[in-house]
């Protein structure tokens, strides 16, 4: 299964993203997201975070999980290599994150996010019980 | 013509076109578009027009949903639209603002001419480059405290001034003055404030850019001369906005006004124009922190601005940089204006659309390879488009599309062959931003001058660029 792709908009970016179970959604929007900013390839897991976010629903948590992501970025340059613990219910979201600090010797930067939008947002669960989500950024 | 619009766009003057409120019972008011038959092709394609229909439905509009010639899909309102709302009826929208709140345009000029500067173009624009940091993850050059931070968002450009970043008669060639008053602080998150901390002077990335342009023609010489400029002149153009301290506040108030819609049961065509009334709390203290982003951005344009006058001062010695105006183009003001034949006030959305008060500038960048305007406004904005006009070309291609075209090398190498020096720091900063993923901006600002909302003043090319 893919884990994402990107989608095309009149002025900014998207990505899709697909997961067996609803967890990996959030670990491929995770993913997806940065891979927007830096290819994937070039960060290194050497720092951890832990995350705790609430939400009323899993489409709330997973626009503030993203903006997160983009706000550890912005605010310190963490990058997401990769999850390595998530725990998901229905209103909140504990995560233990790895990833590294921005260097420009390490990272070649591709597109700045602005912020994580609410168009077209969507996350649900398929016939074949497999996820999908989807969301579009401002760039 | 134009596909499912061709039975529902009334042409109803010289570059206007209708969508009366009748099209859907929802709309309070009717959209009047500014735009040409080749523009509207292309405006067609995407959901412009819809998202246009949706701004008529907003609880409390006064007169008519506008969009200018340069106008896109963007979140919510469209990018080009411009809405304004009865204070006491009427709602706030963090998406008729956008997510760069008060993303604008700033214009110095100086005393010297292009055969001046030509020669210097490279190291001019290399030193530009280091002394105003472009892209993201990238900090800025300016440490500030958090007692700095609460003052710049109260004062704005004021703050700066008064650190040395720039003169006093800068602030009164600036919107505003550089800073709106009511903005509250305290309605500006943490989280905002700590995006914000590290950016101050930053130009920010995607199209934001930093240009040494020329004045290649005077198209009004009465205006020109009044306004000190003159054919060759070298000017340089500043566009960015608040960087990721209004971002993280349009993120943050978004989420606040999805409750709040819920609580005071307004119901809207499209979650995106997630909005609140203006006298509810919620509007209030968006308003408070979108006033305190919006002097952040003239803070950040004042720096910037005085590092730029630097590395002129350096390389070129005994010459003057001055300002001439800075416009916001993505914001919401308290402003008056004659309705019904009485003065009200009203809340003017700009979501991609520039001010242009009658007699003030007006500056309108094209894409980084061709032109961009000088503009002044004229009375016509204020009877028909609440003193308002386009803001620069408006994009044709998206990002996908425009990155196959050509490569970043390739960028580099033609702009060169048209005399422009172009520095940036991710590829997608030039692939992109091509020519041919805008629209031509001179035929936008041909539709704002033929409908007598501003006049244009000068066309200026660029020599050098800085992008993130």
């Amino acid at each position: 299964m893919n884990t994402f792709k990107i989608l095309d908009h009149p002025a900014d970016i998207g990505i899709e993203i697909y997961g067996k179970f609803v967890q990996d959604i959030f670990i491929n929007a995770a993913l997806g997201t940065t891979s927007l900013l830096v290819d994937l390839d070039l960060i290194s897991a050497n720092t951890n975070k832990e995350i705790n976010l609430k939400g009323s629903s899993y489409e709330k948590l997973l626009t503030i999980w993203l903006d997160e992501i983009i706000f550890l970025f912005d605010s310190e340059g963490f990058l997401v290599k990769n999850i390595e613990t998530i725990n998901i219910d229905n209103t909140s979201l504990k995560a233990i994150i790895k990833g590294e600090k921005f260097n420009s010797n390490n990272h070649k930067m591709k597109l700045y996010l602005k912020a994580v939008t609410h168009h077209q947002l969507e996350i649900k669960q398929l016939q074949d019980k497999s996820w999908r989500a989807k969301v579009y950024f401002d760039v | 013509m134009f596909n499912e619009w061709q039975n529902v766009l009334q042409e109803i003057g010289l570059n206007r076109y209708l969508i009366p409120k009748s099209y859907n019972p929802k709309m309070n008011v009717d959209v009047l578009i500014y735009s040409t038959p080749e523009l509207l092709k292309q405006i067609t394609k995407d959901l412009s027009l819809k998202q246009a229909i949706n701004v008529a439905t907003l609880p409390g509009i006064v007169g008519k949903a506008l969009v200018m010639p340069d106008c896109h899909q963007g979140y919510g309102f469209p990018i080009g639209g411009i809405a304004a709302m009865d204070l006491k009826k009427g709602v706030v929208s963090p998406g008729g603002v956008g997510f760069d709140i008060n993303c604008g345009v700033r214009l110095l000029k100086t005393s010297l001419t292009l055969n001046e500067v030509k020669p210097q173009i490279n190291k001019l624009v290399n030193e530009l480059f280091d002394a105003v940091p472009a892209g993201a993850g990238q900090e800025g050059n300016i440490k500030i405290s958090n007692e700095d931070m609460e003052e710049i968002l109260t004062s704005g450009a004021k703050w700066a001034v008064k650190k040395g970043y720039g003169r006093e008669d800068d602030l009164k060639n600036t919107e505003a003055n550089g800073c709106l008053e009511n903005a509250d602080p305290s309605k500006v998150s943490k989280k905002a404030k700590t995006r914000g901390f590290n950016q101050l002077g930053t130009l920010g990335s995607g199209n934001h850019f930093l240009e040494v342009q020329y004045v290649e023609k005077i198209h009004n010489e009465e205006f020109a001369s009044k306004l000190g400029i003159s054919k060759d002149q070298i000017v340089i153009l500043i566009h960015c906005g608040s960087r990721g301290l209004g971002h993280q506040v349009c993120t943050d108030y978004v989420h606040i006004m999805e409750d709040a819609m819920k609580k005071y049961g307004i119901e809207i065509l499209d979650r995106e124009l997630a909005c609140t009334y203006i006298e509810s709390q919620e509007g209030k203290d968006y308003l408070g922190a979108m006033n305190g982003s919006a002097n952040f951005a003239w803070a950040n344009r004042q720096c910037i601005a005085q590092a730029v006058r630097k590395v002129f001062y350096k390389i070129f010695g005994k010459i003057t940089v001055d300002q001439l105006y800075d416009v916001a183009h993505n914001i919401a003001k308290k402003e008056v204006y004659k309705i019904n034949g009485e003065n009200k006030e009203v809340l003017v959305h700009r979501k991609g659309a520039t001010r242009a008060f009658p007699g003030q500038p007006v500056f309108i960048p094209g894409d980084m390879g061709r032109y961009s305007y000088l503009l002044i406004g004229k009375q016509g904005a204020m009877e028909e488009s609440f003193g308002s006009v386009c803001h620069g070309a408006g994009r044709a291609l998206s990002r996908t599309q425009a990155k196959k075209i050509t490569s970043a090398e390739q960028i580099k190498e033609t702009l060169k062959s048209r005399g422009i020096f172009v520095k940036s720091t991710t590829r997608a900063g030039l692939t992109e931003e091509i020519s041919e993923a805008y629209k031509d901006v001179k035929d936008i600002v041909n539709v704002v001058q033929d409908a007598g909302l501003a006049s244009i003043v000068a066309k200026l090319r660029p020599i050098g660029v800085v992008k993130g």
